[in-house]
């Protein structure tokens, strides 16, 4: 019995200590406030072993997420981050610190300093905060994300992709779609014994959205608006092709366009006057009302670690040749990946999928 | 020695000094561009098949989240043998670290070193001066290698490039003589040195 008790104390101290252990932080939430932030800011140039600072005094209420550490009041607080000078603005982010915690803050004042040199410098502070929570009114929004292989151009077969992002809700809708496709069908290996290979493609951007609508008529989604299409062309050349010229040139600019999937989100048509239509298959779509980020490359509901090294394995890849494979049927394998449609894998695909992963 | 030759040494004195010079104003100049350079600038190894290392470093970096470079340097005279992350961007948290490529063959007379890193989650980059990456290398024979870097891209937390500007860096490998070659080429010369003095007397008798 005795044994029994020591053990159960023993167990609550242990428990009772890893408790005590677990950082504060990590468990917090936040909610939306309204923030006003008073004070002086030093902003700071460095140049080899001197430096140049301007101190101004700034004013600004913006909205933040406040974490529940830190109630509704007033507070002393430093601000640490960074300034984008402009001509006409000077656009604040970092972080401030109370004493309950810190949180991120990004806002913008008018520049009514025209002797601060422009661009982008350390900015620090100490600052007064008024923080109130908002009444922000909670609004519903639904995620698209489609992808697809192009099959069609008119009535030529056609090699290229599809893709295409959408927030949905009741006061507005962000969307992103591009969609590239060869205006003929090309072999999708070069012949043997040939010394390079060239191609071209056509790469249409929406530009300006007018209408997002999902179930609109027979279709599952529909999107119109206007679009800029380029010429890209590829010229692959060297042992194995591995060195490469790219080409673009813009083909049209705000040209009206609609993008419909239908037929149970299986198929797709883009129409861009001035075009044929291009044609063909969905290979994955999801709808939520939760965010569902282009960086899930694996599809797997978060971004994480392995997208990222999914991303890092591809990095050095163009359309037609991922990891060192010349193949122009890996189109959407490339497209699914080239987060900035700057047709290369890079650090800033690479940097798109980090700067999503929960800590 | 003759004035020719001391004219000689000045001259590549001067042109030493003024590249070290030169170097030095590079990194002052401009406090507004971020510098990705090699160190040290010039190295001189002195040992064959000895590992020695090579850093890249970042100066007045500004929110620092990711970047991107090419290193090529000469593989007749250098043998890639490792890379390891530095310290700059860890010191804002966890990072990912990637090798592209590191083999000594990208062609017939280069290798190359291909980086990708950038840190992980939503937080700020880094500021400063720092070292990106320690690359070691091996002599393999004497001579002269650019280490070049290219395709250098910095980019900051909001994805947004990061003007640079890059400073390359270069070995020189020169063998020091090893004592045996020291003693062997002492004795050969003290041998000429006795035949012609010999030679020399034998004529002198002869007159």
């Amino acid at each position: 019995m005795k044994k029994a008790v020591v053990e159960g104390i023993v167990l609550s101290l242990m428990l009772g200590l890893l408790l005590l252990s677990t950082p504060a932080h990590a468990i917090s939430d936040f909610y939306a406030a309204e923030v006003q932030l008073s004070g002086n800011m030093k902003l700071q140039w460095y140049y080899n072993e001197t430096s140049e600072s301007y101190e101004l005094n700034v004013t600004k209420s913006f909205l933040a997420m406040v974490p529940t550490d830190i109630s509704e009041g007033e507070y002393n607080a430093s601000f640490e981050g960074y300034a984008d000078v402009e001509q006409n603005t000077i656009e604040f982010y970092g972080i401030v610190q109370t004493e309950n915690g810190e949180f991120k803050v990004d806002f913008e004042v008018a520049n009514e300093w025209p002797q601060i040199p422009s661009g982008k410098c350390i900015a620090t502070g100490q600052v007064h905060l008024t923080i109130q929570k908002s009444e922000l009114p909670s609004i519903q929004y639904t995620w698209v994300h489609v992808a697809g292989r192009v099959t069609s151009y008119g009535l030529n077969s056609s090699l290229g992709w599809l893709t295409a992002h959408a927030r949905l809700s009741e006061t507005e809708n962000i969307t992103r779609a591009h969609v590239c496709w060869t205006p003929y069908f090309l072999s999708s290996k070069p012949l043997q014994n040939q010394a390079n290979f060239t191609f071209t493609f056509y790469a249409a951007t929406l530009i300006n959205t007018t209408a997002v609508q999902l179930n609109y008529n027979s279709y599952d989604l529909y999107i119109t608006g206007l679009w800029t299409v380029i010429n890209v062309t590829f010229n692959y050349y060297g042992e194995d092709f591995e060195q490469y010229e790219e080409y673009k040139s813009i083909n049209i600019q705000n040209a009206t366009g609609e993008l419909k999937v239908y037929s149970g989100w299986q198929d797709f048509t883009v129409s861009i006057s001035g075009f044929n239509d291009v044609g063909g298959k969905v290979v994955f779509s999801r709808i939520s009302s939760l965010r569902v980020s282009e960086c899930d490359v694996n599809y797997d509901g978060h971004v994480n670690i392995e997208d990222l090294v999914h991303v890092a394995k591809r990095i050095g890849s163009t359309p037609g040749c991922v990891m060192g494979s010349f193949d122009l049927s890996n189109f959407t394998e490339f497209a699914s990946v080239d987060f900035n449609f700057d047709f290369k894998i890079d650090i800033y695909d690479l940097v798109s999928v980090a700067t999503e992963i929960e800590a | 020695m003759s004035i020719k030759k001391m004219g000689t040494c000045t001259f590549v004195l001067l042109i030493l000094i003024s590249t070290i010079i030169t170097y030095e104003e590079t990194l002052s100049a401009n406090g507004s561009i971020t510098y990705v350079y090699v160190q040290p600038h010039e190295q001189t190894i002195n040992v064959l098949g000895e590992n020695f290392t090579v850093n890249i470093n970042v100066k007045y970096a500004l929110d620092l989240y990711g970047y991107e470079f090419k290193l090529y340097y000469n593989s007749t005279i250098l043998k890639g043998i490792n890379v390891t992350e530095g310290p700059f961007l860890k010191q804002k948290g966890q990072t990912f670290f990637y090798i592209v490529a590191f083999n000594d063959n990208y062609n017939s007379t280069h290798g190359i070193l291909w980086i990708d890193s950038c840190l992980i989650g939503d937080t700020f980059g880094a500021d400063g001066d720092g070292t990106l990456a320690t690359i070691t290398f091996k002599s393999l024979k004497q001579g002269y290698s650019l280490i070049s870097l290219d395709s250098v891209e910095l980019v900051d937390s909001r994805k947004n490039p990061i003007q640079n500007q890059v400073i390359d860096g270069t070995v020189t490998i020169i063998p020091e003589f090893t004592t045996t070659f020291q003693i062997i080429t002492l004795f050969i010369t003290a041998a000429t040195l006795c035949i012609i003095h010999l030679f020399y007397r034998k004529q002198k008798k002869r007159t």
